[in-house]
C-alpha cells in the first residue's frame, strides 16, 4: 500500500472530528443541564433519572 | 416538509438515537476497514484513491446539510415556529463540520495526485465560499440581540446562501476544472468500477445514518439551551429583588445631578 500516511490522516482526521463534534453536543448538553436545575431547583427536561 | 416533521420526531426518542448511535459507530468501522483493505486500489492514482470513500460523502453530507438548511429556514419563513430555526441551525452546524472535511481531505487526497495541496480552481473556490457563507450563517446568529430577529436574519442568509450549492455542484462543467467531473450523479450511467461503486453506495448510506444520528443529538441540545436560556430570562434580575435604602437612592439622584 502507498500513501498510507495520506489515507491515515484522512480516515483518522474524519473519525475524530465526529467524536470531537459529539462530545462537544455531550459537554453543551451537560451545561445547559447543570444550569436549568441550578436556576429552577427541577430537572432538565428530558432527563433520565439515576439508577 | 411533513417527511423531514416525522423523521425528527421518530428519532427524537431515545431510543432511536441510540440505535443511530451504534449504527454510526459500527458503519464508520465498516467503511474505514472495507475501504482501506478491502476494495482494491485505482489502476491510475493507486491507494490513494481510497480517500474517495470519505471524501465523496462528506461533501455528500454537506450539500444535504445545507440543502436542509434551506428547507429549515423557508419553513420557518412561511410559519414562524422556532423549531425550524432550531433545525436549521443544527444542520448548519454539522454542514460546515463536513464542508471543512470535504476541503481537508481534498486537499489531501491533491497533494500526491496534482502535485499540489490546494490550488483556485472553481469547485475549490465555490465549496470555500459555500463554507464561508454557512461560518458567517453561525457567526450571525450569535450578534443578533432577540431571539425572533436572529431565526428571522438566519433564515434569509439560510434561503440566499443556498444558491451556491448548485453552483458548487455545476462549477465542474460551467468552468474549465482541474476537478474531474461527477461520476455518480451524472447523466447516463456511473463510469466507476462495480466494487468501487458498492463501497461509495455504503459510505453515503453510512455518512447519511451519521447525519441523522448528529442532527438528533443535536436537536436535543438545541431544545435544552433554549430551555436553559429561557429559564435565564424568566430569573427576576438582582437589582429588581435588592432592597434600595432611601439614603443611598437618595445620594445616587444627588450625584445625578451634580453630574
Amino acid at each position: 500500500m502507498d500513501n498510507v500516511g495520506y489515507l491515515i490522516a484522512g480516515y483518522g482526521v474524519t473519525g475524530a472530528a465526529i467524536v470531537a463534534y459529539r462530545w462537544e453536543l455531550s459537554r453543551r448538553s451537560r451545561r445547559a443541564r447543570r444550569l436549568i436545575t441550578a436556576l429552577s431547583g427541577r430537572r432538565a427536561p428530558g432527563s433520565r433519572a439515576r439508577r | 416538509m411533513k417527511l423531514l416533521d416525522t423523521l425528527l420526531v421518530k428519532t427524537g426518542t431515545h431510543g432511536a438515537q441510540r440505535v443511530l448511535g451504534w449504527a454510526t459507530l459500527v458503519g464508520l468501522a465498516a467503511t474505514g476497514i472495507l475501504g482501506l483493505l478491502v476494495v482494491p486500489p485505482d489502476a491510475a492514482q493507486g491507494d490513494v484513491q481510497r480517500l474517495m470513500y470519505v471524501h465523496v460523502p462528506a461533501a455528500w453530507l454537506a450539500f444535504t446539510s445545507f440543502t436542509v438548511v434551506f428547507a429549515a429556514s423557508v419553513a420557518y419563513l412561511r410559519t414562524g415556529r422556532i423549531r425550524w430555526d432550531r433545525v436549521a441551525v443544527a444542520s448548519a452546524e454539522i454542514g460546515v463540520l463536513f464542508c471543512v472535511l470535504t476541503l481537508f481531505l481534498g486537499s489531501l487526497w491533491g497533494r500526491p495526485v496534482w502535485g499540489t495541496w490546494w490550488t483556485w480552481d472553481p469547485r475549490l473556490t465555490t465549496t470555500v465560499v459555500l463554507l464561508l457563507i454557512y461560518v458567517g450563517y453561525l457567526s450571525l446568529r450569535k450578534v443578533a440581540d432577540s431571539p425572533s430577529r436572529r431565526a428571522h436574519w438566519s433564515a434569509v442568509v439560510g434561503v440566499v446562501g443556498f444558491v451556491d450549492v448548485p453552483i458548487v455542484h455545476m462549477s465542474v462543467v460551467w468552468w474549465r476544472s482541474l476537478h474531474q467531473e461527477a461520476t455518480v450523479i451524472r447523466p447516463g450511467a456511473p463510469t466507476m468500477e462495480g466494487s468501487m461503486l458498492a463501497m461509495l453506495l455504503f459510505a453515503f448510506v453510512v455518512f447519511s445514518i451519521a447525519y441523522g444520528y448528529l442532527m438528533a443529538v443535536r436537536l436535543r441540545v438545541g431544545r435544552l439551551e433554549d430551555h436553559a436560556a429561557g429559564t435565564v430570562m424568566s430569573q427576576p434580575s438582582p437589582r429588581a429583588t435588592r432592597p434600595v435604602s432611601v439614603s443611598a437612592a437618595t445620594s445616587t439622584v444627588g450625584s445625578g445631578e451634580h453630574g
